[in-house]
Order: C-alpha cells, then sequence, then structure tokens
C-alpha cells in the first residue's frame, strides 16, 4: 500500500512538473524580442504532450504492474 | 542481399545483462545506425533555422544573467539581426573589448541532437520483460542528458567569457575549454547505460551477429577436415576456442594427452575411434567446454 501512494505522488509531482514547463513556456514567451519567438511554443508545446502522454502511460504500467502482483499473491495464498 | 536475408534466418544470439535478455531485430540495429545520424542533423538542421533562433535568445539571456550574477561584469544580451547571427553579448564597461556573437553551435544543441538520435533509435529488445518499461527509461534518458549538456553548456560560457573579460585572448580559450567541455559526453554514455544498456548492449550484439557466421564457418571446415584426414589445424582449433595463442599453446599439449589426441607440426591429430565424439564437442554452442572435458578425462 505505502509502496503505491509512494508511486501516486510520484506521477503527481511529474503532472505538476509537466504543467509547471507549460507555464514557464507560456510565460517566457511574451518576454522574447526575436523575431521567431512563438515558435518556442510550437516546438515544446508538443514535445509537453508526448512527455504528458508517456507520465499517463507510466501511471498504467504501475497500475497494471500492482494489479498483476496483486493477482499472483492470491494465486500463491 | 542475399546475404542479409541468411542473417534474418540465422538463430538470433541472446545476450544476458542484469538478469534480463537482450535480443534484437536485425532491422532495429540498421535502423540505429542509419537513423540515428540523419535524425540527428535533421533536428540539428531545423535549430539552425532563422524560425529557431528563439533558441539563441534563451540561452545568450540565461547566460548574460548568470555572468552578472556571479561575475558581476554588467554584461548585455545584445539583438542584431544579421545573416549568420542574431544576437551577442556586450560588454558596455569594457569598451575596448568587442562583442561575442553568437551562433548555433553555442547553443550546444549539436550534442544533444546526437544523444536524442542514439537514444530515440536504440532498439528495443524482443524480450517482453525487458522491453516493458523501455519508454519511460528512454525519456528519463533523453529528458536528463539533455538538461546536463544545457548546463554544461551554459558553464562553458561563464567561463569562457569571464576569461575574456579578464583579458585573454578569445582564439587561446574558445577551442581548447569547448573541446575541454566535451568531457561531459562520456559521463552521459556511462548515465545512459544505467538507463537503457540497450545502447551498447547493441553494439556488442551487432559484433555478434557478424562474427557469428565467420565462427560457424571454422567450425564447419575443421569438421570437414576432421572427417576426412582425423585432423585438425592448431591454428584454426585455437580460434574456434577463442584462446589467446600463449596459453593456447601452453594449454594445448596437456589438454590433447589427457584426451588422447596428439600433435604433429601444426596439427593435431584425431584417432578414428574418437573422430566422432570429436566432431560432436567441436559444433556445440561453446565448443570444448572445461566442465564437460573434465568429466570425460574422470570416465
Amino acid at each position: 500500500m505505502e509502496r503505491i501512494i509512494k508511486k501516486k505522488i510520484l506521477i503527481w509531482l511529474l503532472l505538476s512538473i509537466n504543467l509547471l514547463f507549460a507555464f514557464i513556456i507560456g510565460y517566457t514567451i511574451p518576454l522574447l524580442t526575436s523575431e521567431s519567438s512563438t515558435n518556442l511554443g510550437f516546438v515544446m508545446i508538443p514535445l509537453l504532450l508526448i512527455l504528458n502522454y508517456i507520465i499517463i502511460d507510466r501511471f498504467h504500467y504501475h497500475i497494471k504492474h500492482t494489479k498483476d502482483n496483486e493477482v499472483k499473491l492470491d494465486a500463491e495464498t | 542481399m542475399q546475404r542479409l536475408k541468411g542473417l534474418a534466418n540465422y538463430k538470433k544470439p541472446i545476450i544476458e545483462f542484469d538478469e534480463k535478455k537482450y535480443i534484437f531485430s536485425i532491422r532495429s540495429l540498421i535502423l540505429l545506425a542509419v537513423g540515428a545520424p540523419i535524425s540527428a542533423y535533421l533536428i540539428y538542421l531545423f535549430f539552425d533555422l532563422e524560425i529557431s533562433y528563439w533558441l539563441h535568445e534563451i540561452v545568450v539571456k540565461q547566460t548574460v544573467y548568470f555572468l552578472n550574477l556571479f561575475l558581476n561584469m554588467n554584461a548585455q544580451a545584445m539583438y542584431d539581426p544579421g545573416p549568420l547571427y542574431n544576437w551577442k553579448f556586450g560588454f558596455p564597461d569594457q569598451p575596448l573589448l568587442s562583442p561575442i556573437y553568437f551562433e548555433t553551435f553555442c547553443t550546444g544543441v549539436q550534442a544533444i541532437v546526437i544523444f536524442i538520435g542514439v537514444i530515440v533509435f536504440t532498439p528495443h529488445s524482443q524480450d517482453r520483460d525487458t522491453k516493458r518499461d523501455v519508454i519511460w527509461r528512454k525519456t528519463k534518458a533523453l529528458i536528463i542528458s539533455s538538461i546536463i549538456f544545457y548546463v554544461v553548456n551554459i558553464i562553458r560560457m561563464l567561463i569562457q567569457i569571464g576569461l575574456y573579460y579578464d583579458g585573454y585572448a578569445w582564439v587561446d580559450i574558445h577551442f581548447s575549454i569547448s573541446a575541454a567541455s566535451s568531457f561531459i559526453a562520456a559521463i552521459i554514455v556511462l548515465l545512459m547505460h544505467r538507463w537503457i544498456p540497450e545502447f551498447i548492449i547493441s553494439i556488442i550484439y551487432i559484433g555478434t551477429l557478424v562474427s557469428e557466421p565467420v565462427k560457424q564457418k571454422r567450425k564447419q571446415n575443421a569438421k570437414e577436415t576432421v572427417s576426412e584426414s582425423n585432423k585438425a589445424k592448431l591454428k584454426t582449433m585455437r580460434k574456434i576456442l577463442r584462446m589467446e595463442k600463449k596459453t593456447f599453446s601452453q594449454d594445448i599439449s596437456k589438454w590433447s594427452k589427457d584426451l588422447g589426441y596428439s600433435i604433429e607440426g601444426g596439427y593435431l591429430i584425431i584417432p578414428p575411434d574418437k573422430k566422432a565424439d570429436f566432431i560432436e564437442q567441436l559444433m556445440q554452442v561453446k565448443p570444448f567446454k572445461k566442465s564437460d572435458l573434465e568429466k570425460k578425462i574422470e570416465k
């Protein structure tokens, strides 16, 4: 149970950092003076989306792994 | 082409590392060799386009911020659009110092894209348990290696510009410190091996795949020679057993005596009654395994 809580906190932390990155990108664009400043968003936001997907996938992996372990334990008992 | 087809039909070797099995498809190995450099080059070209000069601005402004924070030199990030450079470092307190122009190579993106290419195209093992969390491991490796390169690049520029401000000639410090800072690539490779051992193992795997048909051919030739003439070339045997010259020459006489063989010139002579047993040992995956031989000698 403790392990699951740790994993949950980790995933929550990763998603928060991802949101923070999104905020920083949005905050940075108006501060830039280059003509190509908006391209920062065009490059970074798709990368953030991919990262978001990978974090969710990791969450799914943990759930699946925990379930598999529970099934194994039940089978053994 | 036929050779490639033959390679595809070949029974794949399995490399075991850290209680995990690594088996790679030929296609994924070719993809690593071709895809990694091409993708790295294309991503670099993208960052070299003017539409990506926002990266120049971010790197210049962050460097200037730290220059003023740590070295208090009142440096300035100056926007000066031109055909090659858009940004430069200016030093208003030192009017005699010429500004330093900033180009794509100064962002360190070339090192980052090489590792992006390598990490993305590193093959996944065909073993289910090994490849289970590979995407997560690759993502970790990508993010951490990119951050390390980025930070080291900023530190490099802080050192270089700090020395330049103190009066060192730019030509003396630019290339030497840039080259010295590339040591970080070695550290990244080591770190990468922690998260994605698939990269180094895939290189070893390529070596195994290439050398395996040669080994098989060598064994086959030795088998044919023994079947026809009851003798095997010592040099070929050494290569099959993968032994060093010195160790082989030390061990072969005792080993042959124990097993009932003899040595004549450069050949190992096998008695006709022991021929079948010799061929059986020779054609094993690990020929003439020490433990098997010891059992035979005891008998």
